[in-house]
């Protein structure tokens, strides 16, 4: 194995069976039809057809495995490049600067903390995240990284967040996936929030309805 | 070997844009060629099928339920033996494929290049459409947090706010601006589709929370259609559209990273402009390929407004096309600040800019989105706007010069032309 290659695994010691059977536990079921409709708007005549098409995805992780195994461990892994010493987190299993011919870079630990750099406070997001809201989405450096993560800052009054706020890292207690839901950031326990302010003010009352209509959601579902 | 060759457009026509718009690919776009047949009499894609290729213009096959959704394209158009392939560039699809035919008809591998672009988006629920949006960023990170672009655009635009000083109705001015030039556009502009009426500043900023700072008014709508652009060499030009035809005098496409956070000191933009560009804040990719479109016709990137009468830019929120103002160097002798309050990009300020209406007043079917920029831009410069509009409200009167600003992912991908009325 050349050593400036990322090492291909030999599939040899794969257990297609084990995998196989992980599959079926979540079955996909292709085309399946599921309504016909039809009507005329205006004097055009139209016909709809819904059909559901699922699939199941792998996400193979690769090179990429001990930042998700570190993970899993409660661990943050970022890479620094051997030739040029940057820091990056998200990791980058090649340096990123030309003059370093991607050179494969070293994992390290990161501390669990960070800089908030930016953020927003969201009033409306993907389906998976709507019960959440609203909440802070938030750009962080953590430790010496040259590069911002983004994840979510928990916080009970989100129009109190500012930039370059010390923030701190939590994992999940319940079950890890290895990806970067397993953690998310919280303020500092030395920060405190500053006076109220018209801009949070404004921020505040721009989040009553989101409040209220989260609440309808989620006695809905 | 073929010959370097100058590059024209001399058509373009788009459908209306909407959602859903409850046609197929095939019609939409067959619309859009019985249209430039009707606007362009002397065209026929019996040129293309002698002189030239099809680029289609489509972002997400997750969208189309379809893979090579262009191949039932050309087929229907009749176009089989003639080259074709599609390009797929995010929000900058549009732009990237203009770019292609420019540099066909440039390199003078082909004459005649109609660039296709569609998008259907309704095809899904509207959350799993900006889901199946979000997953162009990068699904190992940000995606899986439940965040689409528009939270993503929100953060970026903060860091641009806290920089420049500016406030939520400065950004307000701006998405008002773009609803009510739709107005006029008329029938095509979802806006004036769905809405109809003008907006005031205050309707901005009194519409629901999206992600602070952007409200539901600074956003643009979920749409459904197809453009088409009419390229081709000089020759094809004079021949098709003698009165109306406009020279494609620049064009730059330039990228940035996929994850916003990392441009916060990304090594080769920081060797080109200096450290702490671009940051959160700033479209590098937009600065570096209007720097190269400029370039090529002999405007200065700083104040590059005073070279142009008019501009249509990516304003998929009123922040991305205040921060399009600052990448474009319009903000360099005057702050941005002062810039907006100046009415700088008002019809009746300097630099008109989405006379048409841009992203949040006629709508983003992604993939014929920098392409209905580019028609819009080109009907300005040829002087169509009276035949086209609903109204002459949004026409920019003699304008001689046009950017066509294409935008894709967090400022992943950009690509600006320059146009210029023969």
């Amino acid at each position: 194995m050349e050593k400036n290659l990322h090492p291909t695994p030999n599939n040899k010691d794969f257990i297609w069976e084990k995998w196989i059977k992980l599959n079926e536990k979540i079955p996909e079921k292709g085309w399946t039809w599921q309504n016909v409709r039809s009507g005329i708007a205006g004097n055009v005549e139209w016909i709809e057809q819904q059909i559901y098409y699922d699939m199941l995805y792998t996400f193979r992780l690769g090179a990429l495995s001990p930042y998700a195994k570190g993970l899993l461990e409660g661990k943050l892994l970022g890479t620094k490049c051997p030739k040029c010493g940057d820091i990056t987190f998200p990791p980058r299993v090649n340096c990123w600067r030309l003059d370093c011919n991607l050179e494969i870079t070293e994992w390290i630990e990161m501390p669990h903390s960070g800089i908030l750099h930016t953020f927003t406070i969201c009033g409306f997001a993907a389906k998976s995240a709507l019960k959440k809201l609203p909440f802070v989405l938030a750009y962080v450096l953590v430790g010496k990284s040259k590069t911002a993560i983004a994840n979510i800052l928990k916080i009970a009054e989100p129009w109190h967040v500012e930039s370059d706020m010390p923030v701190i890292v939590k994992f999940t207690e319940k079950k890890r996936v290895g990806n970067l839901i397993d953690f998310w950031f919280e303020p500092d326990p030395s920060w405190h929030p500053s006076p109220m302010t018209p801009e949070k003010e404004r921020i505040k009352k721009l989040c009553e309805p989101v409040y209220e209509w989260i609440k309808i959601l989620k006695r809905s579902i | 070997m073929p010959e370097q060759q100058k590059v024209f457009i001399a058509g373009g026509t788009t459908t209306p844009f909407d959602y859903p718009l409850n046609l197929q690919i095939e019609e939409m776009v067959a619309n859009c060629i019985r249209q430039l047949y009707k606007d362009v009499p002397e065209f026929h894609l019996k040129d293309v099928r002698d002189n030239g290729m099809v680029v289609y213009s489509h972002f997400s096959v997750h969208f189309s339920h379809q893979l090579t959704a262009y191949w039932i394209l050309h087929d229907h158009l009749g176009l089989v033996g003639v080259p074709h392939f599609r390009i797929d560039n995010g929000g900058n699809t549009g732009g990237s494929a203009l770019y292609a035919a420019y540099a066909l008809v440039r390199a003078g591998l082909a004459d005649v290049v109609p660039v296709i672009g569609y998008e259907l988006m309704g095809s899904v629920s509207q959350s799993k459409g900006s889901e199946f949006i979000a997953i162009a960023s990068d699904t190992r990170y940000e995606a899986m947090l439940g965040a689409n672009y528009t939270n993503y655009y929100a953060g970026l635009a903060r860091v641009f706010m806290e920089e420049y000083g500016l406030t939520e109705e400065d950004f307000a001015e701006i998405a008002a601006k773009n609803k009510n030039n739709a107005v006029a556009t008329g029938e095509k502009a979802q806006h004036y589709r769905k809405v109809g009426n003008k907006l005031t500043v205050e309707d901005v900023m009194n519409s629901r929370l999206i992600s602070y700072p952007l409200k539901k008014w600074d956003c643009c709508f979920m749409s459904e259609g197809a453009a088409t652009v009419l390229v081709c060499n000089e020759q094809f030009a004079k021949q098709y559209s003698p009165d109306y035809y406009v020279e494609i005098v620049g064009a730059g496409l330039s990228s940035c990273t996929i994850r916003a956070g990392d441009r916060y000191a990304f090594p080769g933009w920081t060797e080109r402009y200096g450290e702490g560009y671009p940051g959160l804040g700033e479209f590098a990719a937009c600065r570096h390929s209007a720097e190269v479109a400029f370039k090529m016709a002999g405007i200065e990137w700083k104040d590059s407004y005073k070279y142009l009468d008019v501009a249509e830019v990516h304003d998929a929120f009123s922040t991305s096309e205040f921060q399009i103002y600052n990448a474009l160097g319009w903000c360099q002798s005057i702050t941005p600040k002062q810039f907006i309050r100046d009415r700088m990009p008002m019809m009746e300020g300097e630099i008109p800019t989405n006379p048409g209406g841009g992203l949040i007043g006629y709508g983003h079917p992604v993939g014929a989105t920098g392409l209905m920029s580019t028609v819009e831009c080109y009907y300005q410069l040829a002087g169509l706007i009276s035949r086209e509009h609903r109204s002459t409200d949004n026409e920019v009167k003699d304008a001689e010069v046009g950017l066509v600003n294409s935008h894709a992912g967090t400022g992943t991908s950009i690509s600006n032309f320059i146009l210029k009325r023969v």
